[in-house]
């Protein structure tokens, strides 16, 4: 598909199920075949726009398609996380050989250490480190707006591209155009009966991070234009909204919705996090205007010290917008930022009244049958509860 | 400050008084001793018991203090004259009590898991069951891994601590003069949070004479460490350097006193040096292996297994993470310089936040530096649970030692939670290792 | 060009000025280019295990380079042989000798050509420079982004200086890597200022050496066979009959 090339309605969502169940994509491919370049990146906190106003594909790494870390297991011990090991164990199998550029980030511990592990082993051209800090106050934002201006520079060297202004900006707007039509469609979620599951969403949602973006609006907006067929979506026994960091897996989403758990909005790192306030196209310098919105001013994940009140207000607007029943917090083992997130979070919907289940993971999905009678007795209770409250009034 | 109840207050120095006393039996027991260790160790204590005894009085008299954390310049807290305690005290002064191991369930129970590193749970424990001290104000550390910013997110979190004032420095990743001059600014916005909630003024010849007074502290130290590199070496696990590294950091910094227990602290250890007399005074001993623990010490197991590497093996702990402190000296001529220096100590040279908050070649460097320097025969990374950057990087570490001709041990333990790995476990993997490596 | 060869240039241009405010206190010396000439004569042992002991404080007769008066040290490789004058030895400032007693401030510079030197001699040259325990009399402290050192009372009686301080870091760099064919040393212990503005071009040579250290990683790749875990290892059997020539070995080498 040539870049730019409008498809139906149903091309659409198939596009979106292909694109976020594969690493090197169809659209992927072809861009590299014309001579594009890939740049990967790790973290929603990464400004994309800024890649793609250097003309590369801006690539979201995930480890999708590993079966196995036994070669990133020389590398990582089993007290790391699953995502980061998983990821690297495709790098090392030459999975991400179509990158000609990777920014790494101080997410968290585990995937940091990918940027060390990679540069000793693997040669990516273009591999650099951003320092993300962890408060989200004015000297922060100084700070990422010089780290990004940083990292504006080393892309220009290194890919023989002037990064004006003006193509910043166009770059986010086209960005801001695409978390627009994203945040459209979730809140089409909010009805009675959504049009879309939360597995559809979320591979649309996984698709906008792997496929040149100018083809992604357009395709966006023609899966707005013609939704999946309404019988896709099954009767919502409760409504839940998911809450955690890097899920990308669709399948877990589908076990989840397949106990009669529809899944009606999130904030993951993949979800609303993304996308639900836009970047300020009226600030004169974009690179200030990034690094305001990336620091303070989008939905923030634990690792943002002093924003857990900004945080538990965005579930708490949601949950009440889209009428959610249940939250669920999916963890990867060893995340010790949603641990300790989900025990504020626990306490604070306690006293809301509204049911919270902690689900611990791995990065490929293992103990479905788990997963299962988990949620399956969360909707349960849930369900109870309902009638028993319906009884009293 | 905080408003509680006396009952609110008791029960919030229920523990810490518990630990007190424990010290002060330690201190009864030890003051009888002969030997240089010996006062030194009593010295030590009778600091930390005075530290204690402030803070109960803050506590019981509504007077200032603050909770902090090391590594935060705490040499601004003695130019203030600010009490202060320091809120991960107990797992890492205290993790072998009795007590402690029950708590480390009720952590459990209360929905934090198993996985996230003991240090972080137990204060996050204290602080939910209102058994810590709660201070006029606070200060966070948000390094040196995940855990930290969570914990005091916690605290800001709590309903008991809601009304608490915090301030947390924010630590870039990278380690150059940009990254140096950032973190200085924010040590003088600390310091700013700190004069307004607490009343406290920060006078400037006040903080030189602090910096001063600790630069000689940090002198005698370096001193010291060269010592540490004689065969054999006059100090193996005790004393040295995480007594070292509490003093300097935790205790009273900045302070005459600590400057004069760390001159004699080397004193004792050049005594030792020339009368060529090695870690233990047992009849017969012989330093047999020389290594390099590159972790805190298993604070939680201490005296079931540091004794046990030098009699059984003839093992020195010649060289540990908290006593590896490359430090900066602070250079005091004015404002800028003093902030800038103490910025680049902190930020720089602490142990676990130089290795630990950046890319990983703060560990490889620390590694062949320390294996030269040292004359170190065998390196181990314990592998605390908790440390998770470290892990990630274990490979990069044994990589450097196999590039050094070094034997490397990653074990895999808590060094707060015998249970995790058993110390029999940790006694085999550490045999097997020095006898597959020829050692000793 | 080679990665450091805009450092040297640099460097060669601050020692023309560091030279011409000194001048009355400028040595340029001249030592043998062979490494056991290097090393004959000189009246103090060099290698692994030289100064076996430690200098305590009270040996100490001249201290160099402690961070309070003004230090630094680097190591500079190239491929061009006209860069470097071998076995040249420049002092700019006091010399050892007439300084006991004192705390002088220490930029050295090691300069180091061979025609065949790459990336991935440069950790070794790296190591060679800093000299640790190996030169009898004289300790470097352990850190690192200083040389710091000691020279003993013994020492310095015996006459040890910067001439033989020079030719024992030339012999050991020499030895370290064999495609080393020239090689030279500055020492500067003039003034705080002079050793700062030497300092400037060691930190920018640091952020080049740091960038060679990880494409050496790359290119050496990782060792994933082996994690010490003898209970899964099918090579268990030979690794057995090794350990006894490994425990000879070490026994050996611990005996100097």
């Amino acid at each position: 598909m040539d870049k730019g090339d409008r498809v139906s309605g149903d091309n659409a969502w198939q596009t979106f199920r292909e694109v976020a169940g594969t690493l090197l994509n169809s659209h992927v491919r072809e861009w590299k075949e014309s001579g594009e370049k890939v740049v990967g990146f790790f973290c929603s906190a990464v400004p994309e726009e800024l890649l793609t106003a250097a003309g590369v594909l801006p690539f979201r790494m995930r480890g999708t398609g590993s079966t196995s870390t036994e070669l990133a297991d020389a590398f990582f011990t089993p007290i790391n996380c699953s995502f980061p090991r998983h990821t690297f164990n495709q790098a090392l199998l030459g999975e991400f050989d179509f990158l000609d550029g990777l920014i790494c980030i101080n997410s968290c511990d585990h995937v940091r250490r990918v940027y060390d592990n990679w540069t000793r082993t693997l040669d990516t051209g273009f591999v650099h480190v951003m320092s993300l800090p962890r408060k989200i106050e004015q000297p922060q934002v100084d700070w990422y707006h010089d780290e990004i201006a940083l990292l504006k520079g080393k892309l220009e060297a290194h890919f023989g591209v002037e990064i004006t202004d003006d193509r910043l900006r166009e770059a986010i707007a086209l960005h801001n155009r695409i978390r627009r039509l994203q945040k459209e469609l979730y809140e089409m979620r909010s009805a009675d009966r959504p049009p879309v599951s939360g597995t559809r969403a979320l591979e649309l949602m996984v698709a906008g991070t792997a496929m040149p973006r100018e083809s992604y609006a357009l395709l966006l907006a023609d899966a707005l234009a013609d939704m999946p067929p309404p019988e896709e979506v099954g009767p919502a026994r409760v409504r839940v909204m998911i809450v955690g960091g890097e899920l990308d897996d669709p399948e877990y989403v589908r076990t989840v919705e397949e106990q009669g758990a529809l899944v009606v909005t999130d904030s993951t790192c993949f979800g609303t996090r993304l996308m639900w306030e836009p970047v300020d196209e009226g600030e004169p310098d974009p690179v200030r205007a990034l690094a305001r919105y990336y620091i303070s001013e989008r939905p923030s994940c634990p690792r943002m010290y002093g924003d857990q009140p900004r945080r538990i207000a965005h579930i708490r607007d949601l949950v009440r917008q889209f009428g959610v029943d249940g939250v669920i917090g999916e963890r990867l083992m060893f995340c010790d930022q949603w641990l300790v997130e989900y025990f504020m979070t626990a306490l604070d919907l306690k006293d809301d009244g509204i049911p919270f289940l902690q689900l611990d993971r791995e990065y490929v999905m293992s103990g479905k049958g788990q997963l299962q009678t988990r949620v399956q007795a969360f909707v349960e209770t849930i369900e109870a509860a309902k009638e028993s409250s319906a009884c009293q009034v | 400050m905080p408003s509680l109840t006396v009952q609110e207050k008791e029960r919030s120095l229920r523990r810490y008084k518990m630990e007190r006393d424990h010290f002060a039996s330690l201190l009864e027991a030890v003051l009888p001793i002969p030997g240089e260790e010996f006062e030194l160790y009593a010295r030590q204590l009778e600091i930390l018991l005075d530290s204690k005894a402030v803070i109960v009085d803050c506590v019981e008299n509504d007077k200032p203090f603050i909770g902090g954390y090391f590594c935060n310049a705490p040499e601004l807290f003695s130019a203030m004259d600010l009490p202060w305690f320091m809120v991960m005290e107990t797992p890492f002064l205290a993790s072998s009590e009795p007590y402690v191991l029950q708590e480390i369930d009720n952590t459990a129970q209360m929905g934090l898991g198993t996985d996230l590193c003991t240090a972080i749970r137990l204060p996050i424990y204290y602080i939910s069951e209102g058994l810590m001290p709660v201070p006029t104000a606070a200060l966070g550390l948000l390094y040196p891994c995940d855990g930290a910013p969570m914990l005091h997110q916690v605290m800001q979190h709590n309903k008991n601590w809601k009304n608490v004032p915090l301030y947390s420095c924010d630590p870039p990743y990278t380690s150059d003069e940009r990254a140096v001059n950032y973190f200085a600014d924010e040590l003088k916005r600390m310091a700013e949070f700190l004069e307004k909630h607490t009343g406290a003024t920060l006078e400037i010849d006040r903080l030189r004479t602090a910096c001063e007074e600790s630069n000689a502290a940090y002198r005698w130290w370096q001193e010291y460490n060269e010592l540490r590199r004689n065969v054999p070496s006059p100090h193996g696990w005790s004393p040295g350097g995480s007594m070292a590294f509490a003093m300097a950091q935790c205790f009273k910094v900045g302070d005459p006193r600590s400057t004069a227990w760390f001159e004699q602290l080397y004193r004792c250890a050049e005594n030792r040096v020339k009368a060529g007399k090695g870690a233990s005074d047992a009849p017969g001993w012989k330093e047999r292996i020389r290594l390099f623990w590159f972790d805190i010490l298993p604070m939680g197991w201490l005296p079931q297994f540091m004794p046990w590497l030098e009699e059984e093996w003839g093992a020195v702990l010649v060289m540990d993470m908290f006593g590896n402190y490359p430090y900066t000296l602070i250079d005091t001529t004015n404002e800028d310089t003093i902030f800038h220096d103490l910025a680049k100590r902190n930020l720089l040279d602490a142990p676990m936040i130089r290795q630990a908050r950046g890319t990983a070649d703060n560990f490889s460097n620390d590694i062949r530096r320390t294996v030269k320097d040292y004359k170190i025969d065998c390196v181990i990374w314990p592998g605390h649970m908790g440390h998770k950057d470290g892990s990630a990087a274990s490979g990069i570490m044994r990589q450097t030692c196999r590039e050094l001709g070094v034997p490397f041990l990653q074990i895999g333990l808590d060094l707060f939670d015998p249970r995790y790995t058993s110390v029999d476990e940790v006694k085999d993997k550490v045999s097997e290792f020095f006898s597959a490596m020829g050692l000793g | 060009m080679a990665a450091f060869d805009e450092c040297i240039f640099e460097l060669i241009a601050q020692l023309g000025t560091l030279k011409e405010r000194n001048a009355a206190q400028v040595q340029e010396l001249y030592a043998p280019g062979a490494p056991a000439d290097l090393v004959e004569g000189l009246g103090v042992r060099i290698g692994a295990g030289a100064n076996p002991g430690i200098i305590l404080r009270g040996d100490t007769s001249v201290e160099l380079g402690n961070p309070e008066v003004g230090s630094c040290s680097a190591l500079l490789w190239t491929d061009d042989l006209s860069l470097v004058v071998d076995g040249r030895i420049t002092v700019i400032g006091p010399d050892v000798p007439e300084s006991v007693g004192q705390s002088l401030p220490l930029a050295q510079v090691v300069l180091v050509a061979g025609s065949g030197l790459d990336h991935g001699d440069h950790e070794a040259l790296q190591q060679s420079a800093h000299v640790s325990d190996q030169v009898e009399g004289y300790m470097a402290k352990s850190t690192s982004e200083f040389v710091w050192a000691r020279v003993s009372h013994e020492a310095v009686a015996q006459g040890i200086d910067f001439a033989i301080l020079g030719r024992a870091l030339l012999y050991l760099v020499k030895t370290s890597v064999a495609k080393v064919s020239a090689a030279e040393v500055v020492f500067v212990t003039a003034s705080r200022e002079d050793v700062d503005a030497v300092a400037t071009l060691v930190r920018q040579a640091r952020v080049i050496g740091a960038r060679i250290v990880t494409d050496n990683w790359r290119e050496r790749g990782f060792d994933l066979d082996c994690d010490f875990d003898c209970s899964s290892c099918s090579d268990e059997e030979i690794c057995d009959d090794i350990r006894d020539v490994l425990v000879a070995t070490h026994a050996k080498s611990r005996s100097g």
